[in-house]
């Protein structure tokens, strides 16, 4: 009788993947490949890279399946590894072209209510003259001039729905910074899109 | 209209975000529904975040999972842990009831074949044979021990595994499971601590612990003792590419100038000896060893030097004394240990 992998956990996955079963890896893949990529997509938003990426995490996942402790959910250990991996990615471009690695400084950091300022300051909704296509290249152009420490958070609240726990768990930092980037990273989110909305009236 | 407080604001945008829990989703709305105030943040952070809608997920292209499928099966194929996974499957496979009947037919068939030709014909089977074999075996182990570095040095940046270690800081206390690195094995344990290697990957064939490892490698800083790692390394692992050193040796059989160190000495005095420059690794009865380059090649040599320079693999040029903290002055004098 064939086995019905998706009724068993990640663990006794992987244990039946150590122990040979080809099928049981390809059912983590199948389980995670969605999410994965759209993080990737919309973290690093290069194809080139995304599906280097993509594939490296898994290859990682797999070749080190034996150290993970099965007491814990996959789904953060798998995207600390495609964070971590995507960073380094993305490093190794920016060495390559020679364009500085966008980190945010602490200078840039912005407080709740100044994000909170930012959000909800009186400005007409902007975007009602872009088409959706244009809207969405636009939104994407925004989000990855976005520096990376705080894009990597954006994209695992917003599109990922990760909670401050899990994203602490996965960058392995603490929830109060997590907390601060996010901030940061919404309100600063909030204000390109309105220049760039600016800039679109006034051409 | 009852104000919010901080606490309540940032409640409403976690919930706007969708990163709150239901319990906390639940409180948001209870708010939203019951304070006017609370209704007007919601729409305007809403209104703020929805050009993040514009942004559909997409899903992961077909050809994208099946290519990741397709390169873990290559891994597979190339590297020690997919010897250690076609092994389990191949164990797995076998374990049919008319299988076992078989083999053990099969088996005893054998034995009786055997036996039957060393009461005739004498020993077939010289310990010369058995000797080859084990040597066989180890160098295919060591250029599995080349893969498990490749698939780390792939999944790092190109980078060997490295840790730091104090100026003068002693190499040679293999075993030492403390917070400082004081092992030049140390490097290998990070390759059975991150899953590219088994303990089981650096004991040499021929050699027969008189212990085993059973418990988890992230439990330790270090290989447990001397009798779980029958492999000496290269000290001072080479900083330039390894491509660029294909002839240089990184790995070898247990030198057999720190065979008997123990890292519960409090200090390491060894003098070399005459006799102590002629032996072999004891891991093949002193008849030679196997090396493994940097190109991934593997090499039984019977004697200790492995190129035109006549360096020797197991000791540092012009260096008589060895306390266990000495390194090489440069790449080209090659100095495997402990």
């Amino acid at each position: 009788m064939a086995t019905d992998f998706a009724k068993i956990s990640d663990g006794e996955l992987l244990d039946r993947s150590a122990a040979g079963e080809e099928d049981a890896f390809k059912e983590i893949v199948s389980r995670y490949k969605n999410g994965l990529y759209a993080f990737l997509r919309n973290f690093l938003n290069r194809t080139d890279l995304i599906d280097d990426v993509f594939q490296e995490t898994f290859l990682q996942l797999f070749t080190s399946k034996d150290s993970f402790d099965r007491d814990r959910p996959l789904r953060p250990w798998l995207y600390t590894i495609a964070a971590n991996k995507a960073k380094d990615a993305l490093r190794k471009m920016q060495r390559t072209a020679t364009v500085s690695i966008g980190t945010m400084s602490d200078s840039d950091e912005m407080s709740f209510d100044d994000m909170l300022n930012v959000l909800t300051s009186e400005e007409e909704r902007p975007y009602d003259d872009l088409e959706k296509g244009e809207i969405a290249a636009n939104v994407r152009r925004v989000i990855a001039d976005i520096p990376d420490n705080l894009r990597e958070i954006l994209v695992m609240a917003y599109f990922n729905h990760f909670s401050y726990k899990q994203m602490s768990d996965v960058l392995r930092i603490p929830i109060g910074t997590v907390k601060s980037r996010l901030h940061t990273a919404v309100g600063r989110f909030a204000k390109d899109w309105k220049a760039v909305v600016r800039s679109k009236k006034t051409q | 209209m009852i104000l919010l407080n901080s606490q309540q604001k940032e409640l409403l945008f976690d919930y706007c975000l969708g990163i709150t829990s239901e319990a906390e989703s639940a409180k948001a709305q209870e708010l939203v529904f019951s304070n006017e105030q609370a209704a007007k943040f919601v729409t305007s952070i809403k209104a703020s975040l929805s050009p993040l809608e514009s942004i559909t997920p997409e899903k992961c292209p077909d050809e994208l999972a099946e290519g990741t499928l397709w390169r873990i099966k290559q891994t597979l194929r190339t590297s020690q842990v997919g010897l250690n996974e076609l092994l389990k499957a191949e164990q797995r496979r076998k374990t049919g009831v008319w299988h076992n009947i078989f083999v053990r037919l099969a088996t005893a068939a054998v034995f009786v074949i055997v036996g039957s030709g060393l009461i005739t014909g004498g020993r077939l089977v010289s310990s010369y044979a058995r000797q080859m074999s084990w040597q066989t075996k180890c160098g295919a182990q060591m250029a599995g021990l080349f893969s498990g570095l490749s698939n780390y040095k792939n999944d790092n940046n190109g980078q060997m595994p490295t840790l730091a270690s104090a100026p003068g800081a002693p190499w040679w206390k293999v075993g030492d499971q403390g917070s400082e690195n004081v092992s030049n094995t140390r490097r290998m344990w990070v390759l059975v601590k991150n899953g590219y290697l088994q303990p089981s990957d650096f004991i040499c064939s021929s050699y027969k612990p008189s212990c085993s490892f059973s418990c988890k490698p992230k439990d330790y800083n270090d290989f447990p003792n001397r009798n779980l790692i029958t492999y000496s390394f290269r000290i001072g692992c080479p900083k330039v590419g390894l491509e660029k050193m294909s002839r240089q040796v990184i790995i070898a059989d247990m030198s057999p100038i720190f065979a008997n160190v123990s890292a519960s000495e409090k200090a390491l005095i060894i003098n070399i000896s005459d006799a102590l420059l002629k032996q072999n690794s004891p891991n093949h009865g002193g008849r030679g060893q196997n090396v493994l380059f940097c190109d991934g090649s593997v090499v039984f040599v019977k004697g200790r030097t492995v190129d035109v320079s006549l360096d020797d693999i197991f000791t540092i040029q012009n260096t008589q004394t060895y306390q266990g903290v000495e390194l090489p002055a440069s790449e080209a004098d090659a100095f495997l240990a402990p």
